[in-house]
């Protein structure tokens, strides 16, 4: 286990570095001034040429590229992101406030998608090709297949505007902060970013759960004269439950994906909605930062899958 | 005393190919305390007419579409979902023949056996139970059964995982056991331990035992009495000296003859001619007519179906024409 | 939304219901019985109908019926259906049933060729992996593993942030991210195949790696593939929607079924001109349900344990 451990976490750094260069790279193909990221917006206006070009020489920006990559990794892993170039603040504070938000969305979505997905997709495994099978394929069908964004506009359509029930954006009303407000703003973004992420997983607990019930042991514990509920719960979810956790920890990543679109629909003051309007404005330094944070993000979800997948299979040993 | 009569059980699978007959309407008793062999090719049926027995045919697509079980005055066919959970377990306990899949991967090999115990005696402590499943283990020959009861099944090997099955199966002293081909997957030399682990398992909880096997010499080691099966059928019963010595089938001589057996060269093994029958059509006459040296060119042997009629006292036969056989192993010899 | 890209959970090849052996199977070609196999699932069929109906409406009708995607009409702006336009008029007065056309022959277009370039990458990939095995096999699928969880929609976004948007990139960037899927599958057909009978055989004369991969596990691969490709159509399609929506793929005047709905964010468009949004949103969800309905269709009429 500590071998492996410590071989996963080496293969790790090799390819967070790998991607760091990549990243590195395309920076510096991208068109703009390299100085007008790495300074305050203000500044580099108000700075004169004689200015920019000390201050490129001071950000070592007429150095080799390697030299370069070296620098700006350095202050990457400190913390020190640059600033951006729409309101001249460090990335770094931008990208701290942005996280909870997005991580609240991200999770609560992740929740009701388990909570939906496991009850259902048991259900169409264990009553395959009946009509509850058939109903519960053609609704997660549905969810994976309509775009959340329209899924979105469609429950700000009904929700906020023609029943006036929900609030259509933000993350809470400025005159009033209370919970229930919050809790009233974060209904719609997490259940469209959570039914899609049901639709999602019911197929795979379906389809897992399915290739568990044709296992033998499902018959040693039905001839024990356990009734077939308790057979689900206590056999066979465990066993179904090993590929799907590992499937959920790899998708991570996924849902940080589905959150950018739902941000953006109800205006969710989240990391998403902070990269896309740093596309928008061509703010690279917020893009750069937001990049990294999405490699570690991807990368720890892969250690991740691993991880649980030892810790839920008594018979993957980590060597 | 009769412990179990199965009357007429006919079962079918319905698939996109179309229904197969898989048990074709067949009846025998066990006593209780006995051991029963069946022996049949793979396919023959044999399986299927077990589990059935006990519902665990899937359904769909199996379907019992006949007959009755009447196991101490219940009839598995007709009882209730409730009464055969009883039974399942309780009385009859149940040996699969694949011991690799037949334990639970991810539950330790202790809980799944003591987990036989709780489901019908609820008040049972899960400490109560837990003990009970270590002198299980310890009963079926399991080594350091305290620690192997902590351990999953992956780090059993196969014949200790078969006497973990075995354990679970007489957890409750049923009154029927029925082993399904239960040393098929082991090692030959695990597989004679393990016999001999069942035959003691039998003597302890003196369950009647029904023995499915395509193994005539197992059958010929453990059982009194013996039942031939071929394409969902009975093709002949009787004490296993009795059948072995003078067959009254065809297809139980051809068997024998198939056999091989330290008295005789392995040259005089003949295999029987030809492949089982398409169980998608229904055969109006006997099934092993088309193989058959004695029915092969009789009419009455492919339109009419042979009843198992008694051919001498306990001894019976489903054959038109038993009395042309020359009689088994010592006739060839 | 897909999160990401399809996995194929892994089952065991013993899956199934546990049927009797005696079950004698009538011969029939394995492509006669798979066929039979897709027109038994109705969801599928139905499916193939919707996906040909969309692709004749959008590369075979506008050969008979003028549309114009790009003509600009002030005084025409904002008109519900009607009028002389099917689908009414969008913010410049463009006729919004032509761009619904158009904005599906890009949308298609965009989602097939990053399929495709997906699948070539994949299939080689997941080949080259299967038959070498050893450390080439672990890289490519460690890789595989990273490629999979990377969202393709934060991908674009960090190259459309750099770049800007821009169709090929899209196509790109989707490709690039999404081959794992096809590669795994690949690669599974392949190790599998590897142990057959008909391939030692060919070792044995001394047949090169290369022309094993070509002319036997390529083939054998070849159902799976489709399946796969069917099932990456969909997902690219549903990516190109949502980063067109977020204005990061297909710029506009280009119409796209995704970029159709970025006007689609205000309240007020939202709100009184249901025209403009709710066409190009159910255009997407019906091409992206009936591609997925065909791919499930395919993959069980290929094979069957998988449903």
């Amino acid at each position: 286990m500590g071998s492996f451990l410590v071989r996963r976490i080496a293969a790790m750094i090799v390819a967070f570095l790998l991607i760091t260069v990549i990243i590195f790279w395309l920076v510096h193909l991208a068109p703009g001034d390299p100085v007008s990221r790495l300074i305050p917006i203000d500044e580099y206006n108000a700075g004169t040429p004689a200015f920019l070009a000390h201050k490129r020489h001071e950000l070592g920006l007429d150095q080799p590229l390697i030299v370069q990559y070296f620098r700006w990794f350095g202050d990457a892993i400190q913390g020190n992101l640059g600033y951006s170039v729409s309101d001249g603040r460090p990335v770094s504070s931008l990208i701290a406030e942005r996280i909870s938000p997005t991580l609240e969305l991200m999770g609560l979505s992740l929740l009701l998608g388990i909570v939906v997905a496991l009850p259902l997709g048991m259900l169409a495994a264990v009553r395959k090709n009946r009509l509850s099978d058939y109903l519960a394929t053609l609704v997660s069908m549905i969810t994976i297949s309509t775009p959340t964004f329209f899924v979105g506009i469609i429950a700000i359509y009904f929700f906020s505007l023609k029943l006036q029930l929900l609030p259509s954006s933000g993350m809470s009303d400025p005159q009033d902060g209370s919970t229930s407000d919050l809790l009233r703003h974060l209904v719609m973004p997490v259940v469209v970013l959570g039914l899609a992420t049901a639709g999602q997983l019911t197929r795979y607990v379906r389809s897992s759960v399915l290739s568990e019930l044709s296992s033998e042991y499902v018959r040693t514990a039905l001839a024990k004269g356990m009734p077939m509920w308790q057979v689900l719960i206590k056999h066979v979810l465990r066993n179904a439950l090993i590929p799907i956790i590992t499937v959920i920890a790899i998708f991570l990543p996924g849902l940080l994906g589905g959150a950018v679109v739902v941000e953006q629909i109800f205006a969710w003051p989240g990391m998403g909605q902070l990269a896309v309007t740093a596309v928008t404005r061509q703010d690279n330094a917020v893009i750069i930062a937001f990049a990294l944070l999405v490699s570690i993000l991807v990368l720890l979800s892969n250690l991740l899958a691993d991880l649980l997948y030892a810790v839920v299979d008594p018979r993957v040993v980590l060597k | 005393m009769t412990l179990l009569e199965v009357r007429d059980l006919a079962v079918q699978f319905r698939t996109m190919d179309g229904t197969v007959h898989a048990v074709d309407g067949i009846s025998f008793t066990i006593d209780k305390g006995e051991i029963l062999g069946v022996v049949g090719e793979s396919g023959s049926g044999k399986s299927v007419s077990m589990m059935s027995m006990l519902g665990l045919v899937p359904q769909p697509p199996g379907r019992i579409v006949g007959g009755s079980v009447l196991f101490e005055g219940t009839d598995l066919v007709r009882a209730s979902k409730r009464r055969m959970r009883q039974i399942r377990g309780e009385q009859i306990g149940m040996i699969f023949q694949d011991p690799m899949t037949a334990l639970n991967p991810v539950m330790r090999v202790g809980k799944q056996i003591s987990e036989a115990i709780t489901i019908h005696h609820r008040r049972t402590s899960a400490a109560a139970a837990s003990a009970r499943a270590v002198d299980l283990l310890r009963l079926v020959g399991v080594p350091q059964p305290e620690a192997r009861a902590t351990q999953y099944p992956h780090q059993f090997s196969g014949g200790m995982r078969q006497r973990a099955v075995i354990a679970m199966a007489i957890a409750n002293n049923p009154t029927l056991l029925i082993a399904d081909e239960p040393t098929t997957a082991l090692d030959v030399t695990i597989q004679a331990q393990v016999l001999d682990m069942l035959r003691r398992a039998q003597a302890e909880t003196g369950a009647a035992t029904i023995f499915i096997t395509h193994d005539l010499g197992v059958v010929a080691e453990l059982a009194r009495r013996v039942i031939v099966m071929y394409a969902g059928r009975i093709m002949e019963s009787g004490t296993v000296r009795t059948i072995f010595n003078r067959p009254r089938h065809p297809y139980t001589a051809g068997l024998l003859k198939s056999l091989p057996s330290l008295k005789h060269d392995s040259q005089t093994l003949t295999p029987i001619p030809g492949n089982p029958p398409n169980l998608l059509r229904p055969i109006a006459g006997c099934p092993f007519q088309p193989r058959c040296d004695i029915g092969r060119d009789r009419e009455l042997c492919s339109t009419t179906r042979p009843p198992l009629a008694e051919v001498a006292p306990g001894h019976d036969s489903a054959c038109h024409y038993p009395d042309e056989l020359d009689g088994g192993r010592e006739g060839a010899a | 939304m897909s999160l990401g890209a399809d996995v194929v959970l892994s089952e065991s090849p013993t899956s199934g219901p546990p049927l009797p052996d005696e079950i004698a199977h009538r011969r029939r070609s394995p492509f006669a019985l798979g066929v039979r196999r897709y027109l038994r699932n109705w969801l599928a069929v139905v499916g193939g109908v919707v996906l040909i109906a969309f692709l004749v409406t959008a590369f075979i009708l506008p050969l008979f019926m003028h549309l114009d995607p790009y003509g600009v009409d002030l005084s025409h702006a904002r008109q519900a259906p009607g009028h002389g336009h099917l689908l009414g008029t969008d913010g410049t007065g463009r006729d919004v049933f032509a761009r619904l056309v158009y904005g599906g022959r890009v949308s298609i277009g965009v989602g097939l060729a990053a399929a495709t370039l997906s699948i070539l990458i994949g299939a080689t990939l997941g080949a080259v992996a299967g038959t070498f095995a050893g450390w080439t096999d672990m890289v490519i699928m460690r890789a595989a593993d990273i490629f999979l969880s990377f969202p393709p929609i934060v991908v674009v976004i960090v190259l459309a942030g750099i770049f800007g948007p821009s169709v090929w990139m899209l196509i790109v960037a989707l490709g690039v991210f999404t081959w794992p899927t096809s590669s795994r599958v690949v690669r599974g057909v392949v190790v599998t195949m590897r142990e057959r009978e008909f391939v030692q055989a060919a070792r044995a004369v001394g047949a090169g790696r290369i022309w094993l991969i070509t002319r036997h596990l390529l083939p054998a691969a070849l159902s799976q593939i489709v399946v796969i490709f069917t099932l990456t159509v969909a997902n690219c399609l549903l990516q190109e929607a949502g980063l067109s929506f977020l204005g990061l793929g297909v710029v506009p005047p280009t119409p796209s079924w995704g970029n159709l709905l970025h006007d689609a964010q205000s309240i007020t468009v939202i709100n009184s001109m249901p025209w403009l949004w709710v066409p190009p949103g159910v255009a997407v969800a019906l091409m992206v349900l009936s591609v997925n309905f065909v791919g499930d269709g395919l993959r069980d009429a290929v094979d069957p344990r998988q449903r």
